[in-house]
């Protein structure tokens, strides 16, 4: 049974992830491991990246772009938190 | 029983649930001192009773991380409701059920409404209810469709019953050993507090332990109770090694995923989706880029071809009505005479007007690339472009810039930051400004429409094509010369179903950028014609004439242009007002197009002075006017629309197909000039037209690009951008208007 530890542990090797790739090397439902990385971004150790990369975030139409809103979301640990 | 709370997870129905059971007994307002707003609405039970019915904001938990949470908790615990019906996501189920964990917590008779259990079946996702109601202690949970109102009987059935039958919360779910001990020891000292007699004691134990700082504000003044939290916590943290929080938040998945295993069967994913068979086709390894550029000749026939009823429809309203209220205000504040007078009708109008009249390509343009962003195919079109990025010793990722460099090139300088490689930022920065971007349409529309007509879309395409084949080439030349030894890192990337385009989002997506082109329209290009008109109205030496009073070719602006002019015969367009509109193009694309109206159209004694001289309509006939030209555009639209099909097939020789022409509209394609067109018909010719549009294409960045370009890179990169394109520019525009004259095709 996969543990938020778990899930923490899959990103410290430094790349960003999108749910499913990581859904399907921890073999659990992307569903349940969406609140599971929810959990860590509350916390401040996860954060969702736009999958092109940080900067796309600093754009003031990132949360409209369409370009973004429909590429899957990534996440990556947040380092030093 | 007088209420009834109805929680549930966002996007899961709950609304439609509350409608199905509250039917127009309905009252909506806000939660008090907060912006959300709160429904309440009556039920009426089977035996006639009024239930009040209040719908909390969804929520996926019941902790305090957002107000949503915060109205939704605060209104069980205080408002204590008689029964809680909780609706859930039947296609989520894993992520639907933590909110019902959390409402163990709280001692309130429970019923689970599993929604969109249609959904759930289409996904290939079984449940077995009764079973899952037996896992969750006996809570009864019905399957419910809201759209179609199923199971909302039974829902109310089932709750009454639940209520009736109430002896106290089935499920205490086991949080661990640790965390247990601690629960009990927290509960004693709470139940102690009487000011704390409304909370139930072991859920405000556990949110304690959840570091909840709402609540951990109210215990403040039991020191006792705030000494034996912190206390807990540290025991927890150094006997497991991890906050209570964490603990907690896992013992919650360890029983949802335990439930869900047994309750739960998914069909396994055998066959091909919808998404896997379309991408066989569009990132097909031959066919993939055929089918991109396809795409995009597509998209610039609509662009081209279906705007032009409303360019014509825009220019009309510029150059009549705006033109005559103008002209009538300032006559009515007695300025007529004076230069605001030829400021406003000889500058600003035909400045800021000469671009407005793009606002139609535009607006197809930007409707059209999100169309193909928010289908998905966008991100086709980057995995298939990222075999070519990589012939020209490109990452991948390089793709993304250089599509956003299309819309505008500012944006896309910042974007290449997504680029890791320094040297693939660079080359990439370095290409962008030979995307043509959104404010190079107007001249290609411009001068298209004026010498091609309906093939003017061809234009458009080639501009388009020769940007990319430079960009091209100069990649290759920095990749295989400059930066020889780069590495090229892989480029992974997952692909999002395809899907309709949502209204919504593309609506969004067309507002956003129309209103950046209208918002530099309104300041940069009206600062640009205002200056461009004081230097066209300020003579050179004295004795060629006064102030608002020289011919434009022996103003300072014309003298300046004559300087530069002799530069640009070799590419056909030697001419002061072509040279003196590409100066102005430096500090924003669009300028030239505007340029151009006051140069060659004031020169021409054209349109504003033609239309103020004669007989004036009155207000009402105006306004019948602008009604009846977008009626006539709106029809024309649509038939332009429908015809590119015939119009692209009878290019096939030896077939023609009859184009549509709804209600016996004109079906020249609405392809009436402009003033400026028809001007600038006389001053170029169709060869000039096309070394003109290439020139623009290519020559330097706009201001604000050189900016971005200074600060993302350095000023040697910047200025080497800078001088290399123009001398790109130039010797492109110069063979293709020479080998044009070469071949015959005009001079």
């Amino acid at each position: 049974m996969i543990r938020l530890r778990d899930v923490l542990a899959a990103f410290e090797q430094g790349e960003a992830m999108s749910l499913a790739q990581l859904a399907k090397n921890l073999g659990v439902e992307i569903d349940v491991l969406d609140t599971m990385i929810q959990f860590w971004v509350r916390k401040g150790k996860i954060r969702e990246v736009c999958s092109w990369g940080a900067h796309c975030e600093k754009c003031g139409s990132h949360s409209k772009c369409a370009i973004t809103t429909t590429v899957p979301r990534h996440y990556e640990l947040v380092k030093n938190a | 029983m007088s209420s009834i709370a109805l929680a549930g997870n966002p996007n899961a129905g709950k609304s439609t649930i509350f409608n199905a059971l509250t039917g127009s007994h309905q009252h909506v307002g806000n939660w008090p001192g907060k912006t959300i707003e709160k429904k309440e609405g009556r039920l009426r039970a089977a035996d006639q009773r009024q239930i009040t019915l209040v719908d909390l904001p969804g929520t996926y938990s019941l902790n305090a991380f957002s107000v949503e949470e915060l109205i939704a908790r605060d209104y069980i615990i205080d408002s204590k409701p008689d029964a809680v019906i909780c609706v859930l996501d039947a296609s989520n189920p894993e992520r639907s059920l933590y909110l019902v964990t959390q409402l163990f917590d709280i001692p309130v008779p429970l019923v689970i409404a599993l929604n969109m259990s249609d959904v759930a079946e289409k996904r290939g996702i079984t449940i077995d209810y009764e079973q899952l109601s037996t896992k969750l202690g006996g809570i009864p949970v019905i399957p419910t469709i809201g759209v179609w109102e199923k199971g909302i009987k039974q829902l109310i059935e089932v709750m009454l019953t639940t209520v009736q039958n109430y002896a106290g919360s089935p499920v205490q779910m086991d949080l661990g050993a640790t965390i247990e001990t601690e629960i009990a020891q927290l509960q004693t000292i709470i139940e102690q507090d009487t000011t704390l007699c409304q909370y139930p004691a072991r859920w405000l134990a556990i949110n304690l332990l959840e570091n909840d700082q709402q609540l951990h504000k109210r215990i403040n003044q039991n020191r006792v109770l705030v000494e034996a939290v912190a206390t807990s916590t540290q025991r927890i943290t150094e006997a497991s090694g991890e906050e209570p929080d964490t603990l907690i938040a896992d013992a919650r998945y360890s029983f949802i995923m335990g439930v869900t295993r047994d309750t739960l069967t998914r069909r396994p994913r055998t066959t091909a989706t919808f998404s896997d068979k379309l991408d066989r086709i569009f990132t097909h390894r031959l066919l993939g880029i055929p089918i991109f550029l396809a795409m995009m000749a597509i998209v610039f026939q609509v662009t081209s071809i279906a705007s032009v009823p409303f360019q014509d429809f825009m220019d009309g309203v510029v150059n009549g009505p705006i033109m005559r209220w103008t002209a009538t205000i300032v006559g009515l504040l007695g300025l007529r005479d004076t230069w605001m007078n030829a400021l406003l009708v000889q500058g600003v109008i035909p400045g800021v007007g000469g671009v407005l009249v793009f606002v139609p390509p535009l607006f197809a343009l930007f409707l059209a690339i999100a169309i193909l962003e928010n289908s998905g195919y966008m991100a086709r079109a980057a995995f298939v472009m990222d075999r070519l990025m990589s012939h020209l010793g490109l990452h991948g990722k390089s793709f993304l810039p250089l599509l956003v460099g299309f819309g505008c090139n500012v944006p896309a300088i910042y974007a290449t930051r997504t680029l890791e490689n320094e040297h693939d930022r660079k080359i990439t920065g370095f290409l962008i400004p030979f995307m043509s971007c959104s404010a190079r349409l107007p001249v290609y529309a411009l001068f298209g429409t004026a010498f091609f007509g309906a093939a003017s879309g061809s234009l458009m395409f080639a501009m388009y094509i020769i940007g990319i084949v430079v960009a091209v080439l100069t990649s290759l030349f920095l990749t295989k010369v400059v930066y020889r030894n780069k590495a090229n890192p892989p480029f992974v990337m997952e692909l999002p179903p395809y899907r309709l385009p949502s209204l919504k989002l593309l609506l969004r997506s067309i507002r956003e950028r129309s209103l950046a082109f209208l918002h530099k329209a309104g300041i940069i290009i009206s600062t640009i014609s205002l200056v461009v008109w004081l230097l066209l109205a300020l003579p050179t030496r004295p004795g060629v004439g006064s102030f608002n009073d020289v011919a434009p070719k022996d103003s300072v602006f014309g003298t300046i242009s004559s300087v530069i002019s002799p530069v640009f015969i070799p590419s056909g367009f030697g001419t002061w007002q072509a040279s003196g509109a590409l100066v102005t193009g430096i500090m924003a694309k669009e300028a030239i197009v505007s340029t151009m109206n006051q140069i060659y159209v004031d020169e021409e004694g054209g349109k504003p002075a033609a239309a103020l001289a004669t007989p004036q309509p009155s207000f009402v006939d105006d306004l019948g006017f602008i009604a009846l030209s977008f009626g006539k555009a709106t029809v024309l639209t649509v038939q332009e629309t429908f015809n590119i099909i015939p119009r692209t097939i009878n290019l096939l020789p030896g077939i023609t197909i009859p184009e549509f022409a709804f209600f016996g509209a004109d079906t020249s394609g609405g392809n009436t000039s402009t003033a400026l067109q028809s001007i600038l018909a006389t001053a170029f010719s169709p060869l000039s037209a096309v070394s003109f549009c290439t020139f623009v294409l290519l020559y330097v960045p706009c201001m604000a690009t050189v900016t971005a370009l200074r600060q993302e890179y350095d000023s040697r990169w910047m200025i080497t951008q800078v001088f290399y394109a123009p001398g790109v520019a130039w010797i492109l525009a110069t063979l293709v208007y020479q080998i044009g004259r070469l071949l015959g095709l005009g001079g």
